[in-house]
């Protein structure tokens, strides 16, 4: 899952280098912040949030475990 | 991002910096030696860097890499089949879990469309498109949509009154506008901002 959202992200930026991916595992869910070149935050989130949304929206069908799938950028 | 320059000790070091600096891979790219790199002079003297300029000339390349990558990844038993039309890639998804990438009304398929043009741009400055079906998912939710189009105008009309749809994309809007056109007797028009944005059909009076 941590391969997936790395492959994503690392092709939407200009930084590849930078973008580091921290998982953390709760009870419930698992959150997976993405940390970014300053430059690169714009473009992932996108319009609206439209970019980071369908960021989601792929991660979770890709999702075969029970619990929920966070994905969050870092500041 | 569509052309750079990089230097380098020799003319392959140099174009595999330029490769890892854009991410893509050989196939996708033209490459021009602006300058070969030399040897100096017994060791010391008129030593030269080689300079080479890499320009992506096809980025459709890289779009198809990039999702082989993701389905991949997904861990998805899909196969894909990529098809140039003028400015447009088709991208065709096809095998057992195509369920699973098309997603709730086609979710995940417009998502994952939506990263492919993301990474489209990064590698071009020209307006191409990238679209994605998976085992004919486009047409069927267009024939869907317009057979909801008809029976919603028909409910407007004897109801006499305007009738709001569902959230849809700017392409499922326009095939439900594009249905409707040449019926004279109620108009379409869409209202809300994005991602709320809908169609409306309302009586013409």
């Amino acid at each position: 899952m941590k391969t997936l959202l790395e492959t994503i992200v690392r092709s939407l930026v200009d930084h590849p280098e930078c973008v580091v991916i921290r998982e953390t595992e709760q009870q419930q869910s698992i959150t997976y912040a993405i940390a970014l070149h300053q430059e690169d935050v714009g473009k992932v989130i996108g319009k609206n949030g439209r970019m980071i949304q369908a960021i989601r929206t792929v991660v979770q069908a890709a999702n075969e475990s029970k619990k929920r799938i966070d994905v969050r950028i870092e500041e | 991002m569509k052309r750079i320059t990089m230097r380098g000790q020799t003319v392959e070091e140099a174009v595999e910096k330029a490769l890892a600096r854009l991410h893509v891979s050989k196939e996708a790219v033209d490459i021009v030696v602006v300058q070969q790199e030399k040897k100096p002079f017994l060791g010391l003297f008129g030593g030269q860097e080689a300079i080479v300029e890499v320009t992506i000339s096809h980025p459709f390349h890289c779009v198809e890499s990039f999702l082989k990558h993701v389905i991949e990844q997904m861990n998805v038993r899909v196969q894909l089949a990529c098809q140039v039309e003028g400015e447009r890639l088709v991208v065709f998804l096809s095998g057992r879990d195509v369920a699973r990438v098309i997603g709730k009304h086609g979710q995940t398929l417009n998502s994952l469309q939506l990263l492919a043009q993301g990474v489209l741009n990064r590698y071009t400055d020209r307006p191409l498109r990238v679209v994605i079906d998976a085992e004919g998912y486009r047409k069927r939710r267009e024939e869907t949509l317009v057979r909801l189009a008809k029976n919603m105008a028909k409910k407007a009309i004897q109801m006499g009154k305007d009738i709001s749809l569902e959230p849809m994309s700017a392409w499922e809007r326009k095939v439900i506008h594009t249905a409707l056109s040449d019926d004279d007797r109620i108009q379409t028009f869409s209202a809300g901002t994005e991602p709320h944005r809908h169609v409306v059909i309302s009586l013409k009076r």
